[in-house]
């Protein structure tokens, strides 16, 4: 069996195990770990959706046709008594339901947050960070696609990250995407875990671009065709998350 | 520049520092150009270097026109597979990579079109897994074998041995076991002509940007939509060994 070997000349010191494989080299410090940070339930809370008005394009019309008694009042000659006298006469006519296109815009966003999670008690800035995440949400944030009377069709902003589980976030973690038809990436949210100096820091940034919501209502004969519209999901996503990092130094 | 080694049996510090600058042994933080190893310090020890090629199986895309009437309606999904086991009894610290290419969380491992898979390194207090999340829309992805490196960390070491220095035929101790040669500890292979096996960062590793998002890895690799519009180029980093 090969032995541990200790090598010693005036510039280096090189160790290595029964292996053979270097376990300390002069010429390969090791880095190691200034301090370590455990953060628990930090808010990470990705902002809502800039939804323009509904707006009613084309103008409502009427599409289905619905009878109602269309009177009036006309003065009629009674020979009798050699005077007009008021008649009501009524004809039947077709008032429809009112349909109407609309139209929405989501507004493009781009949004961040940067906070400080922790300053390093020795001051020194550290050049690497190692971290642990564990998330649970708390609101999973939808959006608006289409509408139809008083019902919003939506979908929800899918994770790719495990919830309720530890996992490596190292740098930037794609938090939240979501994708229109042919998976083209309309918006993304991210979590960010970096140094400053001696302070940790976490960024949120939130991207989205602008598109175009479309919907239709249908209001019964003799009601306003502007009938209200229920509002959408605002789009907020929220995280509860849990952080344990070691912050380390090269020498 | 030469090197000293000095172990106090007394108080039990070691170290391995340039002793044109004696300082560095009464206080490394400050000195750290010119420590190589002091007891002061916290090291973090390597438990496993986890090798296993994963298949990813065939991800089909829906069979149905999506709502729009331009393309299949998007798929979502995920899967968890076992990369390996650990004893250390609480849920350590972690990196994984493919080739030297660190992978921050949720990076896409696989894209065809639109469609991706991506993935995270997860861990419980005994198990190293990865966690794979899909995304179809036109494209069925189609089945994939990945080899993954997972590398596992011990917690900066306590004191683990009574010992100041220890050197046998076999296994050298130093520092209540800081550096024990039973364990694996990252080096650092920054130098022109090294070649890393992975990277350490303290930076941001991706951006978004017109609802899109561009991510560079540690080692410089680019994954990024077409339509991200942001003017990210990445963080610095510094090489390793394990």
């Amino acid at each position: 069996m090969q032995g541990m070997s200790f090598f010693a000349s005036n510039d280096r010191i090189r160790i290595t195990n029964a292996a053979g494989l270097a376990i300390f080299d002069t010429a390969h410090p090791m880095p190691h770990i200034l301090e370590r940070v455990q953060l628990s339930n930090v808010n990470v809370a990705f902002p809502t959706l800039n939804y323009g008005n509904w707006v009613y394009n084309p103008p409502p019309n009427i599409a289905f046709g619905c009878p109602y008694q269309d009177c009036q009042t006309v003065w009629v000659y009674d020979p009798v008594s050699g005077t007009y006298k008021p008649q009501t006469q009524c004809t039947t006519k077709y008032q429809g339901e009112y349909y109407s296109q609309l139209r929405m815009v989501v507004h493009p966003r781009e949004w961040e947050s940067t906070i400080d999670l922790a300053t390093l008690s020795s001051g020194i800035s550290p050049d690497f960070l190692l971290v642990n995440c564990r998330a649970d949400r708390t609101k999973q944030g939808k959006y608006t696609y289409l509408m139809s009377g008083e019902f919003h069709w939506t979908e929800v902003f899918e994770t790719g990250i495990p919830l309720g589980e530890t996992f490596m976030a190292n740098g930037t973690t794609i938090f939240e995407g979501s994708f229109r038809p042919g998976g083209i990436s309309w918006i993304r949210r991210s979590m960010s875990i970096f140094a400053d100096g001696p302070t940790i820091k976490m960024e949120l940034k939130h991207s989205n671009r602008g598109f175009e919501v479309h919907g239709g209502t249908q209001s019964a004969c003799g009601q306003s065709p502007y009938i209200p519209i229920p509002a959408s999901p605002d789009g907020e996503s929220i995280y509860a998350v849990d952080l344990d990092i070691y912050a380390g130094k090269f020498t | 520049m030469a090197k000293k080694l000095f172990a106090d049996g007394v108080s039990g510090d070691v170290a391995i520092f340039d002793p044109a600058n004696p300082a560095a042994l009464s206080n490394p933080l400050e000195n750290l150009g010119s420590v190589y190893f002091h007891s002061a310090l916290s090291y973090m020890a390597i438990v496993n270097v986890a090798t296993i090629t994963i298949d990813h199986p065939e991800r089909a895309r829906s069979g149905n026109i999506n709502k729009y009437g331009s393309g299949y309606n998007p798929t979502y999904g995920s899967e968890t597979y076992d990369l390996a086991e650990h004893t250390l009894g609480y849920i350590p610290h972690g990196i994984l990579y493919t080739g030297d290419n660190m992978l921050p969380s949720a990076t896409p491992i696989q894209m065809v079109g639109r469609s991706f898979r991506a993935a995270v390194l997860k861990f419980t207090d005994a198990k190293v897994q990865l966690h794979e999340s899909f995304y179809t829309f036109d494209e069925t992805l189609p089945p994939v074998s990945l080899t993954y490196k997972a590398l596992v960390f011990r917690r900066p070491s306590e004191d683990e041995e009574s010992t100041t220095l220890f050197i046998s035929p076999t296994q050298m101790i130093a520092s209540r076991g800081k550096l024990n040669t039973d364990h694996r500890y990252v080096q650092s292979h920054d130098s022109p002509g090294d070649a890393p096996d992975f990277f350490f960062t303290a930076a941001k590793t991706a951006d978004v940007q017109n609802g899109a998002m561009k991510m560079v890895t540690a080692n410089g690799t680019v994954i990024e939509d077409p339509d991200y519009t942001g003017a990210f180029d990445g963080g610095n980093s510094r090489g390793c060994k394990a």
